[in-house]
């Protein structure tokens, strides 16, 4: 072979080698190129404002699923369930000291247990409830009821025996009945309203004895039941910023008029205190109200009363609430869906009449929650509650400073 | 100097007329006069601050010492004045207010007044819409019925007992007083507030207790909210835009306080996408719409009136994000 054609072949390959190279560093992409009028990705439906799908899968039921919550994860507040819930009950089993959640899954009915000690949920039945909006159990959570619809259209199933899909029964109870609880594992009470008063019965679900209890004189009555028939349980017209309202006490079927009242009122009632919130000129303001001696002080937070409830043990309200002032639009505001709290949860102990906040929830979950169904549970180790905004259930571990003081006094 | 001298005479004796009333029956009771002894609130509550002022403008007691009484008591801290205040008593305690003037003259003068501190409630429930999950009353709009209920001390008290007269805005209800009308109904008049006054008493004469309420009549607003098939109506309303996300989507629109009437047999109602009118479903407070695979904007309108009621109506929109 001649050199200059030599010479001539191997500036070619050379070029060529060039040419490549320059081909690979500047134009050369990472996968195939991207199809023209590729279908817009499937998003799964979310519940409403940002909370989590619902599991499709609750239709099929296994037995137990992956651990849904980091038990040891060293943090007080944790994320019990990713569906939205209508119900819960904390249950204790002989074997363990640590409860048990029971839940109804909101939009379902069906109920769910998580183990707070392992995070494991499991299924515990499959009777399913179309658009169920709330579920309540028997104190031991044997016996639930599940409701759908409202006010005149609500549909109750009262389940008997809940604790499996094989022994879970369930009866269709009257339409219309609100504020469901059972008293002990045996007694369902509840309003049934008239077109000019709200009657409170009892249901003996053994019996199926039905007996009224006390009839309010009114139509629009709230109700916050006691822990025993004979109560005392507690009654004031629904709530509004631009009507007065007012409580009323009711022992042994006997209704006193309590002293306090006023427009926007609304309550939740502890054993010889009251916490309730009302307008103020311009401002929604709390107070506790003392039983014994009648006195009315006021409280340093504004909490909506609807956002707390009562520890027996401890006797102190536990409130989930934002640290804001409240303007005298409150509560019908929240009540309306146009606002959406960012909440702390709060001690309030009424005779020291002081408010501790005992965690920001959106501080340590960085998410936006907004609580309802604020429920102490048993020894008030644990305070359970719904987001409102995703409809999931929360658990949270208060630390108590008499508990921490005898603590370090202990380790000492 | 017989003219001067007479009128002397009559003034002591006018002075001496009530304290030999009081003398005759031995103890101080209701039948003294109670002319002199203004209270507000004229029927308080129990518990509540109850203003007493002295009027007796009408007899000569300059210089006179004033003495307030309690039950019986002498209070203390409000010698000599012509004002004080008290705290009402329980439900069904009464208290006996007396007010003892000693002229510079030597004359006395006693006047005495009985307050028996009463609850009495009204209940408002406005015959208006809310939707189903809200927890708080509705109110009352223009055009709207409205049931009233009147409770005395937490309806302890027989209502067969008592006469009801009800006013709104000065017009009596019924035209007069109703035994045992503790419960009455009424049409909500124009206006952003209307004053509701109740006069409770005794079938025997007597008022046990009245109160006046001014309520607020407010304009029916729209709200709107997601819909889905498996949770019903969301708690939370769409502020201002809605973005989508299901391939379906279903919104529901609440009108607050429209009148439950209006909201049944709607004689106007329309939804409009992007100004076009669509057909209203079978629920008409519902609109589906499926979701733009485009991005884009649209604005939905909502729109319900009464037209022989023309307040009795609301309007208004939301946008939509694609």
């Amino acid at each position: 072979m001649r050199k200059p054609l030599l010479i001539i072949f191997a500036l070619v390959i050379v070029l060529l080698l060039i040419f490549l190279w320059v081909y690979l560093l500047f134009f050369r992409t990472a996968g195939p190129a991207p199809i023209d009028n590729a279908p817009f990705p499937e998003v799964p439906a979310t519940f409403p404002d940002g909370g989590v799908a619902p599991d499709n899968s609750t239709t099929e039921v296994t037995d137990t699923e992956t651990p849904l919550i980091n038990i040891n994860d060293g943090k007080r507040l944790h994320q019990l369930t990713t569906r939205p819930v209508s119900g819960f009950t904390e249950v204790f089993t002989t074997s363990s000291t640590t409860p048990t959640v029971r839940y109804a899954e909101a939009g379902t009915g069906i109920i769910f247990d998580i183990d707070i000690n392992t995070g494991l949920e499991s299924t515990v039945t499959t009777f399913v409830q179309p658009q169920n909006h709330l579920a309540t159990f028997s104190p031991q959570g044997n016996h639930a009821v599940l409701q759908t619809g409202f006010g005149k259209n609500t549909r109750s199933t009262l389940g008997l025996d809940v604790t499996s899909t094989n022994t879970a029964r369930y009866i269709d109870l009257p339409t219309g009945i609100e504020y469901p609880m059972f008293i002990d594992e045996t007694t369902l009470i509840f309003i049934e309203r008239t077109n000019e008063s709200a009657v409170a019965q009892s249901y003996n679900i053994d019996t199926a004895d039905t007996k009224t209890l006390f009839t309010i004189p009114f139509r629009e009555a709230v109700v916050g039941w006691g822990t025993t028939l004979a109560g005392p349980h507690y009654a004031y017209p629904k709530p509004s910023a631009r009507l007065e309202g007012f409580a009323l006490e009711i022992i042994n079927g006997n209704i006193s008029r309590l002293p306090i009242d006023g427009f926007g009122f609304t309550m939740e009632a502890g054993i010889d205190h009251i916490l309730y919130s009302k307008r103020d000129n311009e401002t929604y303001r709390s107070y506790v109200y003392d039983k014994k001696t009648q006195a009315v002080e006021g409280l340093p937070i504004v909490v909506i009363p609807d956002k707390c409830d009562y520890g027996f043990e401890r006797n102190i309200f536990t409130c989930g609430h934002e640290f804001i002032s409240l303007d005298e639009r409150y509560p019908d505001e929240w009540y309306t869906g146009q606002t959406k709290f960012n909440d702390l949860l709060w001690n309030i102990e009424q005779q020291a009449l002081s408010a501790e906040n005992l965690i920001d929830l959106s501080d340590e979950s960085g998410r936006q929650i907004d609580t309802t169904g604020v429920t102490i549970g048993s020894g008030h180790t644990y305070v359970y509650f719904t987001n409102k905004l995703d409809g999931t259930l929360w658990s949270y571990e208060p630390v108590f400073e008499q508990d921490e003081a005898q603590l370090n006094e202990n380790t000492l | 100097m017989i003219y001067k001298y007479s009128i002397c005479v009559t003034l002591v004796l006018c002075l001496l007329l009530p304290v030999a009333e009081v003398s005759a029956q031995g103890e101080f009771s209701a039948q003294l006069s109670e002319v002199g002894i203004d209270a507000n609130p004229e029927f308080p509550r129990p518990g509540q601050k109850v203003q007493l002022s002295l009027n007796d403008y009408g007899s000569n007691t300059f210089g006179a010492e004033v003495i307030w009484y309690l039950n019986g008591e002498v209070v203390p801290a409000a010698k000599n004045q012509r004002q004080t205040e008290i705290i009402a008593g329980k439900v069904g305690e009464e208290q006996v207010i007396e007010v003892e003037l000693k002229t510079s003259v030597g004359g006395t003068i006693r006047f005495s007044r009985v307050l028996s501190p009463v609850y009495l409630d009204i209940i408002i429930e406005p015959q208006t819409h809310v939707p189903a999950f809200y927890q708080g009353r509705a109110l009352p709009s223009f055009g709207s019925m409205v049931n009233v209920t009147a409770i005395v001390d937490g309806g302890n008290v027989d209502p067969s007992s008592l006469m009801y007269t009800w006013r709104v805005n000065r017009k009596v209800i019924e035209g007069g007083p109703l035994r045992g009308g503790y419960k009455v109904n009424f049409q909500v008049p124009q206006g952003d507030y209307f004053t509701l006054a109740l006069e409770v008493s005794r079938i025997a004469g007597g008022v046990v207790a009245r109160r006046a309420y001014d309520a607020a009549s407010v304009k029916p607003q729209l709200q709107f909210y997601e819909y889905t098939e498996l949770y019903g109506i969301s708690p939370l309303t769409i502020s201002d835009t809605f973005i989508p996300t299901n391939l379906t989507n279903t919104l529901q629109v609440s009108p607050y306080y429209l009148d439950i009437k209006t909201y049944n047999e709607p004689d106007f109602i329309e939804w409009k996408v992007d100004s076009q009118l669509v057909p209203t479903a079978a629920n008409p407070y519902q609109l589906t719409f499926a979701r733009q695979f485009s991005t884009g904007r649209s604005f939905i309108g909502f729109h319900v009136r009464n037209r022989t009621q023309l307040l009795q109506g609301a309007q208004g929109g939301i946008s939509i994000n694609y």
